[in-house]
């Protein structure tokens, strides 16, 4: 593991970071709660698959004897994994695009008062609101999200929008990172100038809006909500110590090209360590990480043997004929990342307790747009948890656990709430779902 | 009603089943439409109605899917109550107006009953134009200046350029100020301060010049002294250490401003109507044709429009045939960006194709790309219509592209020339014989009937056919015995209820059973003769007559050329492609007019695009809600 002295962290970080240098942050106390709770989530998020090949095919209880294909890679982190399939959305027979995996609701389930707010965007509000306010409330990031008509329909805002990753990975590493100072100039001076730029920016649009329609209103809203993230990121300390390190800046997008286009699973690789450094820094406590969207991936994998071939029109539905070869190589291949990324979280300390690893303190998701991908439905949603051997929130076994349940999806996006010390779930989710149907999946937590 | 597989329309083939194919998202957030049928193919959904905003209204029968709304209370959808406004947070989502979810399939026009123009709207730029405007602001034809990807937009209908769909949100204003600073550094180091005013000192004088000769440019208008806009950006440069800095703050300043980012049409108000002002046609104008912000050309003749020695009308029709002028260079980009999005003419890079069957070089993409857009943009530059590019008995070829065809390569070299195919068994003539057009539409290993009858019905035809049922099992079954690609997915498509939804695409898409998924010719496939018959079934909505007899792309294409609704369907998404919104009410009086004027000049492709910014929409608008 890294361990970096605070000396070691100003100067590989604080040249480069353009934040303003107050102010206390509020830390929040650990709670008395009987559960272990993480301090921060990852989601990663791909397309469904094929369940029949994803299921363990030897399991005795809940403890997996033999892994499948698709799953194998995850062996080398069994003792930190959860794996959880069988449960039904709010709409089982809802397939491409809908939203139900990380909010829980779908396309035909809308009531009165329902936003649809993905598991994401209501755990950084929920930061806020609890004063745990950092640079960056939540870091969408993801490859070609857009491509082919499709969307990144995982992330539903706060208050009902839907949410693009940001896809350049030298765009979110300027985004969390910040540039390099300009010479002649100070930290202070150019916070100064950014300050009164956003100034004249926000009484712009406020001018513009004074003579629209709600709709186009709307548009400068939601453009002044992003000028707010981006005050708020302005205005927030740093915090002291820990081992935040910057990665090596990412080259411009023009070197991440394939076909024509910016290579998703290359660009990706470089998305997972911004994510464990902007953890490792404390510049957010929520990331995604996703793969492609609901509709397609244009998978470029060196050495995995599969072709370039879209994830979706290719592995899932042209691949009867080898019985799925190249989606289970894929499948394999995302296992794989995954475990990069648990690797890339166990490399840092975590910036609040050097006892601990990133890992220890974050809960890992792995969750899909869909069960059956094939199949289009949502009969049987599956994930994958993963959280430290320190302290983390999964209840974990030495040989990786498997649960098959019938419940409800949405409670294992309540364990999401759970481990992060949500106990409160108004606002989220199915409305429908009351009483146990609304609580965290029992047995996940610690 | 669940959003259909966007993918492999023709990679989906099933023994059992159906077979699925692409479609876009029904939208969702607030009522989704009546019942109508989501559609397929890429960009196109089913006829839902209009998706409410407001995070309360109720999701129709079709159509859910996703908006992209940011903050909640009440809209203007045609359901959904007012959600509740919600509190203003740090850093995340504040209150506010939800934005209307795009639409996710072309709807019916809205009946015209009183000839007016739609709603005024901001448009933001789209990731291409944003581009394309910082590098005509700066002149910048090296293409060195630092542009960051600062947009990942959504593809709507095909196209990435949804008034509704392109937003500032979560994290874009921090990238946007660190693409701004990175530009203005670049300015500066780059010598490029000097374009803009002509001094070098830190004083308001020179400051004054600056931020309005900057500002021109930038905010695509004439800033007056007076402008309010001027007096805060030179608050801005005196705040500078020296010039270059209060310089680059400007810039940096200005190309986060929402007068940058955004193309307003909103107008000046006279009795019910809104007349957008000169600078706003003329931004119009440059993004429609150019895809970048006016030249100096086309600011000057705003500038006249202004100061009254010329009118509007005469400004939209001389810069207009200026820039579509037959050696236009712009006129690619005219023609191209809605080609493009229109025919999915990119899957020619993007569908996957297994390389061990065959392996086609990008070169050979690239020529066939060149070959489409020599084709269209001749009938564009000699007044032809679609149909001239649909039947033309020739295409366009080099000596790679030729040989990759199986065609003579004599007399011809790397550049790309007119060559006839008058009478070829080898290939057939015309735009459906493109390998673009048949390679983005195939599987990774075949042909694909489904896909390619499926853009012709979807894309061209503007005919929505129903996404496959869930739980129908669209897997894949290759064929197990000796038999041609369409003997397969007739066998397997003429069962159960797949027929009822195929029978509208495979039956097309057979007549391009001549070429394989490369695009190559072929007599016969799997050792068997190849059969190209088509019969076009009527609409799924019953209205046509169906229509047997025809046989080959050459056929089809002569029917397609001739065909009215191909002709509506060509404008129908050429007008969403020229005003980002897709529906509006009272939007039959704008596609009425577009119609007639073109009509009256035979479709042509240029025709039909002047048709567009003569209709009164291009230069009047409405309130907005």
């Amino acid at each position: 593991m890294r361990r970096f002295s605070r000396r070691q962290f100003a100067g590989s970080v604080g040249a480069g970071l353009l934040l303003a240098p107050f102010i206390n942050m509020a830390t929040r106390k650990e709670a008395q709660a009987a559960t272990k709770q993480a301090k921060r989530i990852l989601l990663f998020c791909s397309m469904g698959t094929k369940p029949s090949l994803w299921t363990p095919t030897g399991i005795s209880g809940e403890t997996i004897n033999t892994w499948s294909a698709m799953t194998q890679p995850l062996s080398a982190v069994k003792a930190n994994v959860v794996l959880v399939e069988g449960m039904p959305s709010g709409n089982p027979n809802d397939g491409h695009g809908a939203s139900d995996s990380l909010t829980g609701q779908g396309f035909g389930y809308y009531g009165q008062g329902v936003i649809k707010t993905s598991v994401d965007q209501f755990v950084a509000k929920k930061l806020v609101a609890a004063g745990i306010n950092r640079p960056i409330g939540s870091l969408l990031l993801g490859a070609n999200t857009s491509d082919n008509g499709g969307i990144s329909q995982f992330y539903g805002g706060a208050n009902g929008g839907n949410l693009p990753t940001i896809g350049s990975p030298l765009s979110a590493f300027n985004t969390v990172f910040g540039g390099a100072l300009p010479s002649g100039t100070s930290a202070a001076a150019l916070l100064a100038r950014r300050k009164s730029i956003l100034d004249t920016i926000k009484a712009e649009a406020t001018t513009l809006k004074g003579s629209l329609g709600a709709n186009e209103k709307g548009k400068l809203d939601a453009h002044l909500d992003s000028i707010r993230q981006l005050e708020n990121k302005l205005g927030a300390a740093m915090p002291a110590g820990g081992a935040c390190t910057k990665p090596t800046t990412p080259g411009a997008d023009s070197s991440l090209q394939y076909m024509g286009g910016l290579d998703g699973c290359a660009a990706n690789v470089i998305h997972q360590s911004i994510i464990a450094s902007a953890f490792a820094c404390d510049i957010t406590r929520v990331a995604c990480l996703q793969y492609g969207n609901d509709q397609k991936l244009m998978v470029n994998a060196p050495g995995t043997g599969l072709p370039y071939d879209d994830q979706h029109g290719g592995f899932i539905h042209s691949g009867a004929s080898s019985n799925f070869a190249n989606l289970v190589k894929f499948e394999a291949y995302l296992a794989t990342q995954f475990v990069n990324i648990i690797n890339l979280l166990k490399g840092f300390q975590d910036p609040e307790d050097s006892s601990k690893t990133l890992f220890d303190t974050t809960l890992m998701l792995w969750a899909r747009d869909m069960g059956d991908a094939d199949q289009h439905n949502q009969q049987s949603m599956r994930f994958v948890l993963a959280s430290g051997s320190n302290g983390g929130y999964l209840k974990t076994a030495a040989g990786g656990r498997y649960i098959k349940s019938t419940e409800r999806h949405e409670r294992i996006l309540l364990n999401v709430c759970e481990a992060m010390g949500i106990t409160s779930y108004a606002g989220f989710g199915d409305p429908g779902l009351t009483g146990t149907a609304k609580t965290p999946l029992p047995n996940i937590a610690a | 009603m669940q959003r259909p597989c966007l993918v492999a329309v023709a990679a989906i083939l099933s023994a059992a089943g159906c077979a699925g194919y692409g479609s876009a998202i029904p939208g969702d957030v607030g009522s989704a439409g009546n019942s109508g049928t989501a559609g397929n193919g890429p960009g196109t959904a089913g006829t839902t109605g209009s998706a409410g905003n407001g995070n309360t209204g109720t999701a129709g029968d079709t159509g859910a899917g996703n908006g992209s709304g940011t903050g909640n209370g009440s809209g203007t959808g045609t359901a959904g109550d007012s959600g509740a406004a919600g509190s203003s947070a740090t850093g995340t989502g504040g209150s506010g107006p939800t934005v209307t979810p795009p639409k996710q399939a072309l709807t019916p026009a809205n009946k015209c009953t009183s000839n007016v123009p739609g709603p005024r709207k901001l448009w933001r730029l789209s990731g291409p134009e944003f581009a394309a405007s910082i590098r005509t602001i700066f002149n910048d034809t090296a293409n060195a200046a630092p542009i960051a990807t600062v947009f990942n937009d959504p593809t709507n209908l095909g196209f990435a350029i949804d008034a509704n769909a392109l937003l500032v949100q979560e994290l874009n204003a921090s990238q946007l100020q660190d693409n701004a600073e990175a530009i203005a550094a670049w300015a500066a180091s780059a010598n490029k301060l000097q374009m803009f005013g002509n001094c070098s000192t830190l004083d308001s004088t020179c400051g004054t010049k600056f931020v309005q000769a900057f500002g021109r440019r930038a905010f695509r208008t004439t800033l007056a002294a007076s402008d309010t806009r001027v007096a805060a950006y030179l608050k801005l440069f005196m705040a500078g250490s020296s010039y270059s800095d209060g310089a680059q703050a400007v810039i940096s300043a200005m190309l986060q401003s929402p007068y940058f980012i955004y193309r307003t049409e909103m107008g000046t108000q006279s009795g019910g109507t809104f007349t957008l002002t000169p600078f706003e046609v003329a931004t119009e104008i440059a993004y429609l044709l150019t895809g970048t912000s006016p030249d100096d050309t086309l600011l000057a003749a705003a500038d006249n429009v202004a100061a009254g020695s010329l009118t509007l009308s005469s400004m939209v029709d001389q810069q207009a045939m200026r820039l579509l002028s037959t050696s236009s260079a712009s006129n690619a980009t005219a023609l191209m960006g809605f080609m493009t999005g229109w025919l999915g003419l990119d899957r020619l890079y993007t569908t996957a194709h297994d390389d061990t069957v065959f392996t086609m070089s990008k070169s050979v993409r690239d020529d066939m790309a060149q070959e489409t857009q020599s084709l269209l943009l001749e009938a564009f530059n000699n007044s032809g219509s679609l149909s001239s590019a649909l039947t033309a008995d020739h295409t366009f070829l080099n000596s790679e592209l030729a040989s990759f065809y199986g065609l003579p390569t004599t007399g011809l070299t790397t550049a790309f020339k007119s060559v006839s195919l008058a009478g070829s068994t080898v290939r057939d003539p015309g735009l459906l014989a493109n390998g673009s057009i048949l390679n983005g539409y195939a599987r990774p290993d075949t042909s694909s009937p489904t896909q390619r009858g499926h853009m012709v019905r979807s894309r061209m035809l503007c005919q929505d056919v129903n996404p496959p049922p869930p739980n129908v099992d669209t897997t894949f079954h290759p064929s197990t015995m000796p038999e041609t690609t369409r003997q397969h997915f007739e066998n397997v498509h003429s069962k159960n209820a797949c027929y009822t939804c195929h029978e509208y695409m495979d039956w097309i898409g057979f007549g391009f059973e001549a070429y394989d998924g490369w695009g190559r010719h072929r007599t016969t496939d799997n050792g068997l003769p190849v059969n190209s018959s088509v019969t076009v079934y009527s609409d799924p909505q019953g209205k046509d007559v169906s229509l047997a007899g025809l046989t080959g792309s050459n056929s089809l294409a002569s029917y397609l050329g001739a065909s009215d609704d191909v002709k509506r369907c060509m404008l129908r998404y050429w007008s969403y492609y020229a005003y980002g919104a897709s529906s509006w009410a009272q939007d039959g009086c704008t596609y009425d007019s577009i119609y007639q004027e073109a009509s009256s000049n035979s479709f042509g492709l240029k025709a039909s695009l002047m048709a567009i910014i003569h209709a009164k929409n291009f230069t009047q608008r409405v309130m907005d809600q």
